[in-house]
């Protein structure tokens, strides 16, 4: 992963609204941001690029769960920088943020896990 | 059938002071803004306007955040034709847990730099334009 561009951010979440508020928070803060709005796109945005962090809303109808086992079995090393929305999951992520997000926060927790 | 505005922005805030200052800085990047200073006038503004971004204090005389999200959660607008929701709150730790994390999308603790508001509002108008802003 230390190869990666350190200001690419992967957004999977079905909730447009939210990622246009990450979109436009992480762009805001120099990051280059690739959304995808279920967990198909982000298999295929995740095939064709590489990125410094992933945000991944874990509540997304069946796809948050699918997501983390994909990420589990086959990319753990994009699992290790992987910061999920909801209270906290039993695998090997970066970390958790609560929603609604924190806007503070979210550009504190992204820019660690990006740096690593 | 009543045509619906569309506007870029409403700014909901019981302290004029804020409400001034944050409609003003948004006016001077270009963005339509609309303005309420309690829930119940936010509420008139959002049941015939589209806006792409709403800012919303939530401790209101009259009807505080909380009510008007309530009552806007319970309208069941289409995806395109909801905006993105940001309290904006001195109280976050308190207030935030208790938010519905599919409806609002952020919070911004106050005081907060006026710049940097200012730019990620207007980084999300200009994402939902063509989506916002639909008649």
């Amino acid at each position: 992963v230390s190869a990666i561009a350190p200001k690419t951010i992967l957004i999977i979440d079905d909730n447009e609204q939210t990622r246009v508020f990450l979109g436009a928070t992480l762009a805001r803060d120099g990051y280059v941001v690739t959304e995808a709005g279920d967990s198909a796109a982000a298999v295929e945005a995740l095939k064709t690029g590489a990125f410094a962090a992933i945000l991944l809303d874990f509540r997304m109808p069946h796809d948050g769960v699918a997501m983390i086992d994909y990420l589990s079995e086959s990319m753990p090393d994009v699992l290790a920088h992987t910061i999920v929305f909801m209270p906290s999951v039993n695998r090997p992520i970066w970390g958790v943020l609560p929603k609604p997000i924190d806007a503070q926060a979210l550009l504190l927790t992204v820019g660690a896990c990006a740096a690593q | 059938m009543k045509t619906r505005k569309a506007v870029n922005v409403l700014v909901v805030d019981d302290d004029d002071e804020v409400r001034t200052m944050v409609c003003a800085a948004l006016t001077r990047a270009d963005l339509s803004c609309d303005h309420a200073s309690h829930g119940e006038a936010a509420l008139e503004h959002l049941r015939d306007t589209d806006y792409a971004v709403v800012l919303l204090d939530l401790r209101m005389p009259t009807l505080d955040g909380a009510g008007v999200l309530r009552e806007f959660q319970l309208w069941g607008r289409s995806n395109d034709r909801k905006p993105v929701i940001l309290v904006v709150t001195a109280f976050a730790d308190r207030e935030a847990p208790l938010l519905p994390g599919d409806l609002v999308q952020a919070v911004i603790r106050k005081p907060f730099d006026l710049g940097e508001l200012v730019a990620i509002v207007s980084g999300c108008v200009n994402a939902r334009r063509g989506v916002a802003v639909l008649p």
